[in-house]
């Protein structure tokens, strides 16, 4: 009986097995899922202008090693953005030619008139049409290279906060806490210095060089180019500042992080009982997937930054092309003066575009500070 | 600082106009090459005098 009782209990043992299944661990594919990319959608289209762009996608594909974009896809893009812009700027080109011919001829045929006077003002007046052109179109280019500013400003606000919870994620606690002053002052204070005074003296050095060439007797020649170097200093001084506070202090904070990281590993290994090996070794594998979607998310910001920036930098530099063609096409019959004005304005222009790089720029060292930071921080443990 | 930017920006457009018309319609000898020094001096005087008035706001 008893046999039989025993019997039966294995029986039953045996045969109501239930299946178990061991848990997933984390994955690359789930820290990526619960990222809240809405925020940074919705201002990624506000920016496009039409052309959308899906954030998720794009950062699934390069999760994943695809080839977002190869050299030769970003060329041809580029070759393609250059020549629309190029062909944009001929009814700019056109419009100064005609008054620019006018004034050359009017100079050339001084003799002709009956006073020195009419040949004057005659000149005078044609000039005066080609100066309002062209400040007219250093005042657009001022604004489009103010709105490519805010747009990146926009779009790394909308970024930042992701990668320095990333960055939180992996470990790097000082270090973001280092960061988050350095990124409100890369995107805030850095941008409306730059916005409020290269872009003002940019413009006030263009206007300077139209008012130098008005008249031969009275030169503001001096003026114009203290206040472009005023810009250039403003610019360079800002921006040598915040890479060399940035450059300083972030390597320090990623040190300590590395150590806290490997000291943490230690304790919840050694001293936990039974489980403390399983916890250290989910948290090297949470740490490492946090790291991939960490890097993923900076180069997905870092590509959309450039693609952001190609369309007003490019539309900038072709207006520099098209002044300076036109100059050099009309320097044997135009007079000095017109050739001269158009120059400066392109001068002014190109430092327009140097300002709009400079802050791509710092915006693409802060991102690839954050991601270098996460790197050295996992590394060190 | 904009603002100063802008008012100096201004007044060296009309004064360089004003000027330079001038120069144009003034007859060739002595009163065309006192206008020219008198027209150097205003502008002279409209380029220093928002750096003199920021000079005296720092002093008082």
């Amino acid at each position: 009986m008893k046999k039989a009782v025993l019997l039966a209990i294995l029986a039953v043992c045996c045969l109501s097995a239930f299946a178990a299944l061991a848990q997933e661990g984390p994955t690359v594919w789930t820290v990526a899922e619960e990222l809240p990319l809405e925020g940074w959608q919705r201002t990624v289209d506000e920016l496009s202008r039409g052309r959308r762009v899906d954030v998720k996608a794009l950062l699934g594909r390069i999760l994943a090693g695809e080839t977002v974009l190869s050299a030769d896809e970003t060329l041809q893009a580029l070759l393609a953005m250059i020549r629309e812009q190029i062909l944009d700027r001929r009814g700019l080109m056109l419009r100064l030619l005609a008054p620019a011919l006018l004034c050359g001829l009017l100079a050339k045929l001084r003799e002709a008139f009956a006073a020195e006077a009419v040949a004057e003002i005659s000149h005078w007046a044609c000039y005066l049409w080609v100066a309002t052109i062209v400040t007219q179109e250093c005042v657009t280019q001022v604004q489009v290279s103010r709105g490519a500013v805010d747009g990146m400003a926009l779009g790394m606000q909308a970024l930042f906060p992701m990668l320095l919870t990333l960055l939180v994620a992996v470990g790097g606690t000082s270090s973001a806490a280092f960061f988050q002053p350095a990124v409100v002052a890369a995107s805030g204070t850095m941008t409306t210095l730059v916005r409020n005074i290269s872009f003002s003296l940019a413009l006030a050095y263009a206007v300077l060089a139209v008012l130098d060439n008005v008249s031969e007797n009275f030169s503001l020649s001096r003026l114009s180019s203290l206040v472009k170097t005023a810009s250039s200093w403003t610019l360079g001084i800002c921006f040598t500042v915040f890479i060399g506070v940035m450059a300083v202090q972030g390597f320090g904070a990623a040190a300590m992080d590395g150590v806290t990281l490997r000291t943490a590993k230690y304790a919840i290994d050694n001293f936990v009982p039974v489980v403390g090996g399983m916890f250290a070794d989910t948290m090297d594998t949470l740490v490492g997937c946090s790291l991939l979607v960490k890097n993923a998310l900076g180069v997905t910001g870092v590509v959309l930054l450039a693609g952001y920036l190609a369309t007003p930098l490019l539309r900038v530099l072709s207006t520099v092309l098209a002044l300076r063609l036109v100059a050099a096409v009309l320097e044997p019959v135009a007079d000095s003066r017109v050739t001269r004005c158009m120059g400066s304005a392109s001068d002014a222009l190109v430092m327009l575009a140097t300002t709009q790089l400079s802050i791509a720029a710092m915006f693409f060292l802060v991102v690839t500070q954050l991601l270098v930071i996460g790197n050295m921080t996992v590394m060190m443990r | 600082m904009a603002q100063a930017l802008i008012t100096l920006l201004k007044r060296l457009a009309v004064l360089v106009m004003l000027l330079s018309i001038c120069d144009m319609l003034l007859p060739d000898g002595a009163m065309r090459r006192y206008a020219r020094l008198v027209g150097g001096l205003m502008t002279m005087w409209v380029m220093v005098s928002p750096l003199l008035g920021w000079l005296a706001e720092v002093v008082r």
